[in-house]
């Protein structure tokens, strides 16, 4: 007699599981991190190989440890360490890139019991808890002070911070756009990121309401700052290219786990991350607010996820 | 069956299938050698079975249409779906672990109707839902229950239950002459003041003239939902916990009202279901076969071999149920049969929800899909229908169809409405103890 196979309803089923997923965000960073590795050159490229491949050696190692079922192969942990290397500098000493991609798998995901409990972006986590131990190894500014290039190495946002807005003047759009400015390695060039943000939006991966209310949150701080002081404050296009803004709408407060899923919620959310991040750039003590302002964010996204449609008949 | 599809918007949309035209008119599939009549049973009605204490016996000879009663003690009856010889009356045991009365009978090609057939406006309310339940067709939401408010409006529906299926909009199509003969009776049996045909938009002309209103519902899965429907019709959404009977409404399909046709017309057909199958390679064939046939015939008659590890699905891909033995028999209400290898049917994950949000999207009755997940995967049920909307589920499917974890969502879902009946159960008991 033949064995039929027996589970149960629905058997039509979409063909996107997690790896795909994954991988399907890592071919988007990539958009950006290449032309980023192009800029910075091998001390890049060591960087972001040193960093994938920590991420998933620790993802590996935890479940050893554990006893868990090995979650390496749905590549989320080669994703996590792609993105950190993105916002790293080009010549991050091995030891915090290391340590980042402990804190980001281990303690921004692994401890929560994997993909889908962490309630913080694991390398907004990771790299918030870098920032403040070690400064000035994260420093742009510092980082870059022995490298040459044909550009100038002055990071967009300190200088403003520091010198005042009329220097925001040095940088045509055109250069920010194809990552002619100091910063993360993968943060740098913005058609890169625009790219890659589009194709996930157009993919369904990333919510488009996250990620457009998140610029145009920055967008209207900066401008509204502007307004109010032009000699202190640079504007909204400064802003969006400049930083991680770019980075952290696409791929840090878009992060699965740490966001909300309802689009009102999501628009909020997303409005939030961008105030936050050009207050923070602004008033704060911190030169760039993304990783801060997301993770801000991830702390109201379950209170905001309660504002949702009602259920049919509830 | 793996959809994939680019646009992550697009991924979100199920159409349902068109009846084609083009294709050739449903395929008569000729008479087993041997029909199974089946009907579910309660425990006491098994044990009577197990003891051969029922009123049929083996030898009997029965008609078309014939009320075949079991038992002394109640009056649960099978309608006999052929004329022949009953071969054996024993228990089966269904999908699912579902135990069944199983009457086999041995057709001749002589058809006789039973008279009983052409009275059904005799019948009395619970006796005419259980004999409708019979004839072909998927949906029967009619009030059974004296105590149940009379019936408003009644909802002739032209629209499936799931993808791959079109029995319905083959009625609408073909049947018309007969589903308006239907539609009288039925009114009759259940004294609506009015009839309401629900099609989709592309049937809409054969719906006029049938009822006294047509109302178009949308090409998209679930829009035929009866739930939806009634939303759209009420102006309001009907609270999860309330049957739709208890607002006055009921709900015949297309393919039920035609069969209500033969019977007034008193034209052969009566018992002869239009279902799809679909075989591994994928083609898709209407056919029209006799309610009682195994699905095993079916496939011989269109070569299609079983082999280890195959999928054969009763009804829909989103909503059907997958059978373990060839030799079920087919159902009144079963649609559509599907033929698949196993590996084109993707399995599930064993990881937890990573929150992505793409159930909550595609959710028809706008549930936290990805919150209730979490509550029903740690069995916390009466939470889950309290704060997380179990009651408002469909039971659609789709949030299952997307899920990037591939968690069996509506499986879970299935699971904790029965459990919370269960414990909603033995508190009454408990209360009247
Ligand atoms: S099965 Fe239920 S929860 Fe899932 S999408 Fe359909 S209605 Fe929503
Ligand atoms: S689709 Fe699956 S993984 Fe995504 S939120 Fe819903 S239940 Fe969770």
């Amino acid at each position: 007699m033949t064995k039929l196979r027996i589970a149960h309803a629905p058997f039509y089923r979409s063909a996107c599981t997690i790896p795909q997923r994954s991988l399907w965000i890592i071919g988007a960073a990539l958009l950006a991190l290449v032309p980023g590795i192009m800029i910075y050159g091998m001390p890049a490229l060591a960087v972001t190989a040193f960093s994938v491949s920590t991420a998933m050696a620790w993802e590996f190692l935890f479940c050893y440890i554990i006893g868990r079922r090995n979650t390496v192969s749905d590549y989320n942990s080669a994703l996590i360490g792609l993105l950190l290397a993105m916002v790293l500098p080009a010549t991050s000493p091995w030891w915090v890139v290391l340590t980042g991609t402990f804190l980001c798998v281990i303690l921004g995901k692994m401890i929560y019991g994997g993909m889908g409990g962490n309630p913080f972006c694991p390398v907004a986590l990771g790299m918030a808890v870098l920032l403040v131990s070690w400064p000035d190894y994260l420093d742009f500014d510092m980082a870059y002070r022995n490298m040459v290039a044909d550009f100038d190495l002055m990071a967009p946002l300190a200088l403003v911070k520091y010198f005042g807005s009329d220097l925001a003047g040095n940088y045509a759009v055109s250069d920010l756009l194809m990552g002619r400015q100091a910063g993360g390695i993968g943060t740098v060039c913005g058609i890169g990121l625009l790219a890659g943000g589009i194709l996930l939006m157009a993919r369904g991966i990333i919510q488009w309401a996250i990620s457009l209310s998140f610029l145009v949150g920055v967008a209207v701080t900066a401008f509204l700052f502007q307004l109010a002081s032009p000699g202190d404050y640079a504007g909204p296009m400064f802003h969006l290219l400049t930083g991680y803004t770019l980075f952290g709408a696409f791929f840090l407060a878009t992060e699965d786990s740490s966001s909300p899923v309802n689009t009102l919620a999501m628009v909020v959310y997303g409005l939030g991350g961008g105030v936050l991040t050009v207050l923070i750039r602004n008033r704060g003590v911190y030169v760039d607010g993304v990783i801060f302002a997301v993770l801000i964010m991830n702390l109201a996204s379950p209170l905001l996820d309660r504002i949702r449609p009602k259920a049919l008949g509830a | 069956m793996i959809n994939n599809l680019f646009f992550g918007s697009s991924a979100l949309r199920l159409n349902y299938t068109k009846l084609d035209e083009s294709q050739p008119g449903p395929v008569t599939i000729p008479l087993p050698e041997k029909v199974s009549l089946l009907a579910g049973c309660t425990p006491v009605q098994a044990g009577l079975v197990a003891k051969k204490k029922t009123l049929l016996k083996k030898g009997a000879q029965v008609r078309t249409g014939q009320r075949l009663r079991m038992f002394e003690q109640d009056d649960l009856f099978i309608l006999s779906t052929v004329t022949g010889t009953v071969t054996g009356v024993g228990l089966y045991t269904g999908p699912l672990g579902r135990k069944l009365v199983r009457v086999t009978v041995a057709p001749l090609e002589e058809e006789v109707l039973d008279d009983s057939l052409f009275e059904p406006g005799n019948l009395d309310r619970e006796t005419s839902h259980k004999f409708i339940s019979q004839l072909p067709g998927r949906l029967r939401l009619l009030p059974v229950r004296g105590d149940l408010p009379p019936i408003n409006e009644l909802v002739i529906c032209g629209g499936e239950k799931d993808l791959s299926v079109i029995s319905n909009q083959y009625a609408m199509k073909h049947e018309r002459e007969l589903m308006v003969s239907g539609i009288d009776l039925l009114k009759k049996l259940s004294r609506a003041a009015k009839v309401t045909v629900a099609v989709p938009g592309s049937l809409d002309a054969c719906g006029k003239g049938l009822g006294d209103g047509v109302f178009t519902v949308s090409e998209q899965y679930p829009s035929a939902s009866p739930r939806l429907i009634a939303k759209k019709i009420l102006g309001r959404a009907v609270p999860a916990a309330t049957p739709l009977t208890r607002e006055g409404l009921a709900f015949v399909s297309a393919e039920t009202a035609a069969a209500l046709g033969r019977i007034s017309r008193k034209e052969q057909g009566i018992f002869d279901k239009t279902l799809s199958v679909v075989l591994k390679s994928g083609t898709t064939i209407l056919v029209k076969v006799r309610i009682g046939t195994p699905i095993r015939h079916i496939l011989s008659i269109f070569n299609e071999k079983l082999t280890d590890g195959d999928y054969l699905i009763a009804g829909g891909p989103l909503t059907g149920v997958a059978i373990h033995d060839p030799d079920y028999t087919v159902s009144p209400y079963m649609d559509a049969i599907l033929v698949s290898a196993g590996e084109d049917i993707l399995g599930n994950s064993d990881y937890g929800c990573i929150n992505c949000g793409k159930c909550l999207r595609v959710c028809p009755a706008s549930i936290p899909v990805n919150l209730l997940v979490r509550h029903l995967t740690r069995r916390n049920y009466v939470q889950a229908s309290d704060h997380f909307n179990l009651d408002s589920c469909l039971e659609c499917g789709l949030c299952t169809y997307i899920c990037v974890s591939k968690i069996p969502i509506l499986q879970r879902i299935k699971l904790g409405k029965m459990k919370l009946r269960a414990m909603k159960q033995e508190l009454i008991e408990e209360g009247a103890a």
